[in-house]
């Protein structure tokens, strides 16, 4: 089949044709309505994280100028325009300080909100909390998916990104096909569903006698196993408890896959079958990772034939940069799919879209440096009619933990605290300014020079419009600012990148040019605290 | 061997047996040793220092309990250091040799052996990976579940088969292997999936009436068959499927299941339905042993004995001439085993060895699982069968294993062998054992299209030895352009055992690189040679950038090249961090042997080791390792004799249940 997309076009229209032609019954098919609440539920929001790894190039990722509700797409986000009002971009989001400078840590804290707890065992991330929570409610209790096909053999954490409450991580499904099935086939039929029930009652009579002859030790890895079967049963039960006739309906009108034969095509499988496993109620919950942190994946179906992760590494290459923005360019194009698919399935009285969260962004935010601050994320879905969308939120240093609370809370998850969270994310569902700027005070000002070094205080800015992606500046009260021109080490090796934003009183050693005071190295430097709000 | 200050390659077997002869004179004293580190050592790895990130405050502090509980990974590092003579560094006062001896002596006492005794630690519990799945219904059920070697006129490419699309793939555990227990431990079974699996070979066995003829003893599907036979067929395949062990009540609710299911089913369809009961026991995912519970290491039964040969030979179950052998008594002597082990790698099925171990140690597994980097290129095939036959020559020839990594002979694909010196020497009829079975006919149009590669002997820089298969050169570059770091890096990493920590601070690259003049600036061995001449790269890319740049000759393609595409020639010489210098690849093989030869023997055991046993290797494995060494040097380090050790090892012929 020449066809690339794997749910083709026809199936769709079928699909949404018969969804529009005949209306629901909701009295007759509560697992399927809207965001209403049931028995005084949370509402019955799809939840779904959209990872891409490896960063983006600040300067192209950035919104520069405007406010909360004009601005202009940056060049990443482009892709994103015929979404523009339903989409919210947050900037200012950090993950977990101690995870800056890695990529298994960032990728690690994305979800969890800290930094590894240790080799073997980390914590839970939000969307595996929010399954424990709701998943009961839906067939299956989460989706955890990779289009990616690369796995980093040296740091296995790489690979992960959803971990159970145990802090192991979840198996990552890679094949659109074997997910279609496992989703939309085998237990959605009720004699396969009985048969399977029956075998596992009579294994787990067979665990326990060999159970009870294993040492301790080996009777602990096999609780993995009996812990296996209970989320098979689990899954019986929900597949039985939704044998609604509305989500057989929309069910017998998906029709079979075709394999995905690239990267490309199998990120788009993996998007399509999310929207329609949130369209059938058959979970609430999905995660997948579209590219691997340190992904050697090469995107030849546009045209780029450079490992994703080589691209990444751009401040000493820069020629790279227009291939590096447009895979980024590429991945928020798969969004804006994404976001197409949700509003076409109708849903009560909108469509999917209105009753899905979706969270796309990545763990690093400059990719060469490695830096977690200031995080590139979008937020999207209507969020049960709760997101305050069409906007641009900005905040200061915020922990990317209270973003994580706050969309557990919105999905129901009774909890006050996450990860390195302080409380719930203000302004996703409120508007208003989130971005205490930095107050100047009027102290921000060259402090000492002597000799070559110079000691000042202001606000670090990096350079976003100009063709150095390398150009720090310190802002001071004058209105004026000083250039930071130093080389790649001296930046990464201070980390100046995880700063962006604040107010820090700087060590540096400086050339004069055109009368004015370039600072050539970075000695040292203290960062003001950040008041939270 | 030589030495420097900034050596990798520590006079490994010199330590060792120094101090097996320390270890008989002078007992280690814990707080002995504390006192040298204190006062040779804690001025820069303090709390407050923490020169090169290390701090060893704790161990100043710690009581030997914790010391053997939390700070293994410390002293391991401290030991190292310190027997490399790395530590400390040319510029601080040299350790006595008394002192020196004291920190290795101690070493050994409190973390290599226990008691005075070596160990093994406690064995873990093993699951099938999802090769070792596939492998196992294949022998279970008669039937062919791998793809074939078909290669589609498309793409030429490893088509994944069902089940490796059914079933996830493991990410690799600390060992580096996917059968790594500790990794497996970690991440859930994916039942689901499972069943599918077994559902699928399943309904293959139930069209091939050859494979029902094989296992249940009658080609056709019989409405009704006498409990008797059903019972007698189901306990050969519960024996077969739990690999020997006996468990009555399992047998008892299997044969239940066919009672109850033939009530409303055919007896035939009952019987299915049974052996999917069977293998969804926890004894068929599971490696189950029995356990006497016991902190010391005493020898497995013959059935789980045949069971570890096996799964690490074939990746598989064992078939019925290793299960009579077990059940003969003849596994417990090295004599018994060691005629096993020959007629095992004898068989065709050895090929797994090749694919699981070393496609998984060199990488060059991910061909078939990442086609990424091969993308449309038709070649794929080829260069994965150069690497796989060519790993699989040493062991069915019992060749050293140092032929990894220099060899006068090579499998070659046939485009391969132009101006690569290579003789006709073709053996490939030998080959039919293995390959042919896996070789379908697709049309004579197919046939055509893939020649698989032979075997030459070869007398050229260009070709022998894995490291420069294409397959290897391919994976270890961009896709248009090779990548020194990155083929330094995996020299050291998968050949010479070095573990390279990416730097922490990149140092300013960006500046060294201004300083190459324009001309040069095309060339990477000129722009990596201003970037070596920092100190602080130095240290370890001067280790890193010889292996790297004397590789350039070969294109990322893994074709031979003599200039760079601008014209440039490239720099077939180098020098290696001992001073000796290499003008050929070929050089640099025998360099490498030369400079790195006790690292790369005892790497080759650690992976072979840590590989068979199913975890990563802890400080106490050092015992057998060094016996392991030594018995391959005076066997000319034949893989056969490798292999032989391992299998006669403590750690693969014993089990510990309790630390």
């Amino acid at each position: 089949m020449n066809q690339s997309y794997l749910i083709n076009r026809r199936s769709f229209l079928r699909g949404t044709s018969v969804a529009l032609s005949l209306p629901l019954l909701e009295i007759m098919s509560p697992a399927i309505s809207s965001a209403a609440a049931t028995d005084g539920q949370a509402p019955n929001l799809g939840m779904c994280v959209l990872y891409k790894g490896c960063g983006v190039n600040p300067s192209s990722w950035d919104i520069t100028g405007g406010g909360e509700t004009k601005f202009e797409l940056s060049n990443l986000l482009a892709p994103l325009q015929r979404h523009k009002s339903d989409i919210a971009i947050l900037s200012g989001i950090d993950s977990d300080h101690r995870a800056n400078g890695t990529h298994t840590s960032a990728t690690l804290a994305f979800m969890t909100g800290q930094t590894k707890k240790s080799n073997f065992k980390q914590a839970q991330s939000f969307d595996q909390v929010i399954a424990d929570a709701i998943g009961d409610r839906t067939p299956v209790k989460s989706l955890v998916l990779r289009g990616d096909p690369y796995i980093d053999k040296n740091d296995s954490s790489e690979n992960y990104l959803s971990y159970d409450q145990q802090g192991q991580p979840l198996p990552v499904a890679a094949d659109p096909e074997v997910v279609f099935n496992s989703l939309f086939r085998g237990f959605n039929n009720k004699s396969y569903r009985d048969n399977t029930k029956s075998i596992l009652d009579q294994v787990k009579d067979s665990y326990q006698a060999v159970a009870n002859k294993a040492s301790l030790n080996d009777r602990k890895t096999l609780e993995q196993y009996l812990s296996s079967i209970r989320d098979v049963e689990k899954q019986i039960d929900q597949f039985k408890s939704s044998d609604d006739v509305e989500r057989q309906r929309r069910i017998a009108g998906i029709e079979e896959f075709t394999a995905a034969r690239n990267m490309g095509e199998r990120v788009k499988a993996m998007l399509d079958l999310i929207a329609i496993a949130f369209w059938t109620d058959t979970t609430h919950v999905a995660s997948m990772m579209m590219a691997h942190t340190e992904s050697r994946g090469i995107y030849d179906f546009i045209g780029i034939n450079e490992e994703f992760h080589y691209l990444s590494h751009f401040v000493r290459n820069r020629q790279v940069i227009p291939h590096f923005d447009k895979i980024n360019q590429w991945h928020a194009s798969q969004v804006a799919y994404f976001l197409d698919k949700l509003k076409s399935f109708r849903d009560g009285e909108g469509t999917v879209f209105d009753n899905s969260m979706v969270l796309y962004g990545s763990g690093l935010k400059h990719a060469d440096y490695h830096s977690v601050a200031d995080l590139p994320l979008v937020l999207s879905g209507g969020g049960g009619g709760q997101f305050k969308l069409g906007r641009y939120v900005r905040y200061r240093h915020a922990p990317n933990g209270n973003l994580l609370l706050k969309l557990m809370q919105m999905m129901g998850v009774e909890q006050e605290h996450f990860g390195n969270s302080d409380g719930p994310l203000a302004g996703v569902t409120e508007t208003g300014t989130f971005n205490p700027a930095a107050v100047d005070d009027g102290s921000w000002k060259i402090q000492s020079v002597e000799a070559n070094k110079i000691i000042l205080k202001g606000l670090l800015k990096v350079q976003v419009t100009a063709d150095d992606p390398n150009l720090y500046l310190i802002q001071l009260s004058n209105g004026t600012d000083v250039e930071i021109r130093s080389n790649f080490g001296n930046i990464n090796g201070n980390r100046m990148d995880l700063h962006v934003g604040s107010v820090m009183t700087l060590t540096g050693e400086f050339k004069k040019a055109d009368d004015k005071q370039i600072i050539t190295k970075v000695v040292g430097y203290e960062v003001e605290k950040v008041p939270q709000p | 061997m030589q030495t420097s200050n900034t050596t990798l390659s520590p006079s490994l077997l010199s330590t060792v047996l120094l101090s097996l002869l320390l270890y008989a004179h002078s007992p280690a004293n814990a707080q002995d040793v504390k006192s040298i580190l204190k006062s040779n050592c804690a001025h820069c790895h303090n709390a407050e220092d923490k020169e090169g990130e290390v701090d060893l405050s704790p161990l100043l502090a710690a009581a030997p309990i914790q010391d053997r509980e939390q700070h293994e990974g410390l002293w391991t590092r401290v030991e190292k250091m310190v027997s490399a003579g790395k530590m400390p560094p040319s510029d601080e006062d040299p350790l006595t040799k008394q002192q020196r001896d004291a920190i290795v002596n101690s070493y050994r006492t409190n973390f290599i052996l226990r008691d005075g005794k070596p160990h093994i630690g406690v064995t873990p519990l093993r699951r099938l990976t999802r090769y070792e799945l596939q492998n196992t219904l294949e022998d279970l059920f008669a039937v062919k579940l791998k793809q074939p070697y078909v290669v589609s006129s498309e793409a030429a490419g490893l088509e994944p088969s069902t089940i490796e699309q059914l079933y996830p793939t493991e990410a690799p555990g600390e060992s580096g292997f996917d059968n790594d227990s500790e990794r497996l431990r970690q991440v859930k079974l994916p039942l689901l999936k499972f069943i599918a699996c077994v559902e699928f070979a399943l309904r293959k066995f139930d069209q091939d009436p050859q494979a029902r003829q094989t296992v249940l003893g009658f080609t056709d599907k019989p409405e009704t068959i006498t409990a008797e036979s059903a019972k007698s067929i189901l306990n050969r395949f519960a024996s077969r499927a739990f690999r020997g062990h006996q468990n009555t009540a399992e047998r008892e609710a299997i044969f239940a299941v066919w009672q109850t299911k033939s009530e409303s089913k055919s007896d035939y369809q009952a019987l299915l339905q049974a052996m999917k009961n069977t293998l969804l026991s926890p004894s068929f995912i599971f490696r189950m042993e029995t356990s006497k519970n016991s902190p010391a290491h005493y020898r497995v039964d013959d059935h789980e004995i045949a069971a570890r040969l096996s799964y690490f030979l074939w990746s598989s179950m064992p078939d019925d001439q290793l299960t009579q052998a077990a059940k003969d008594d003849s596994l417990q002597t090295d004599d018994g085993l060691r005629a096993e082990i020959t007629r095992m790698l004898n068989s065709p099925k050895r090929i797994a060895l090749s694919e699981n171990f070393a496609g998984q140690w060199f990488g060059f597994g991910e061909l078939q699982s990442n086609k990424v980097f091969y993308n449309g290129e038709n070649w794929t095939r080829g260069v994965y069968d150069e690497l796989l036959f060519g790993f699989d020559e040493l062991i069915k020839s019992d060749r050293p294993v140092l032929e990894i990594v220099n060899s006068d002979w090579a499998y070659l694909r046939r485009e391969a062998t132009r101006g690569a010196g290579a003789k006709g020497h073709r053996f490939e009829e030998k080959y039919a054992d293995i390959f042919a079975a896996r070789r379908s006919r697709v049309g004579l149009k197919v046939e055509r299209f893939y020649q698989p590669p032979q075997l030459y002997l070869v007398k050229s820089d260009r070709v022998g030895g894995m490291l420069t298969a294409a397959g290897i050169m391919r994976l270890t570059s961009a896709p248009s352009r090779t990548n020194p770091i990155r083929r330094g890096v995996w020299l050291l990493e998968n050949i010479i055992g070095e573990r390279m920590h990416p730097p922490e601070d990149i140092p300013p690259l960006a500046e060294a690189e201004k300083r190459v003049s324009k001309e040069l600036a095309n060339s990477p061995a000129e722009i990596l040679k201003v970037h070596t001449a920092q100190e602080s790269c130095r240290v370890c890319h001067q280790h890193i950038d010889p292996l790297g740049l004397g590789l350039e000759n070969f294109s990322p393609n893994g074709t031979w090249r003599t200039t760079y595409s601008n014209k440039a020639a490239i720099p077939s010489a180098g020098t290696l961090p001992n001073g000796h210098t290499f003008s050929s690849p070929q050089e640099l093989k025998q360099e490498l042997l030369a400079y790195y030869k006790e690292q790369i023997v005892d790497n080759m055991i650690r992976k072979m080791l840590s590989y068979a046993i199913g975890r990563e290797l802890k400080p106490f494995d050092r015992v057998t390792i060094e016996r392991i060494h030594a018995e391959l040097i005076k066997n000319d380090y034949r893989i056969g004799v490798l292999i032989e050790q391992i299998v006669f090892s403590d750690q693969f012929r014993s089990r510990q249940d309790l630390q």
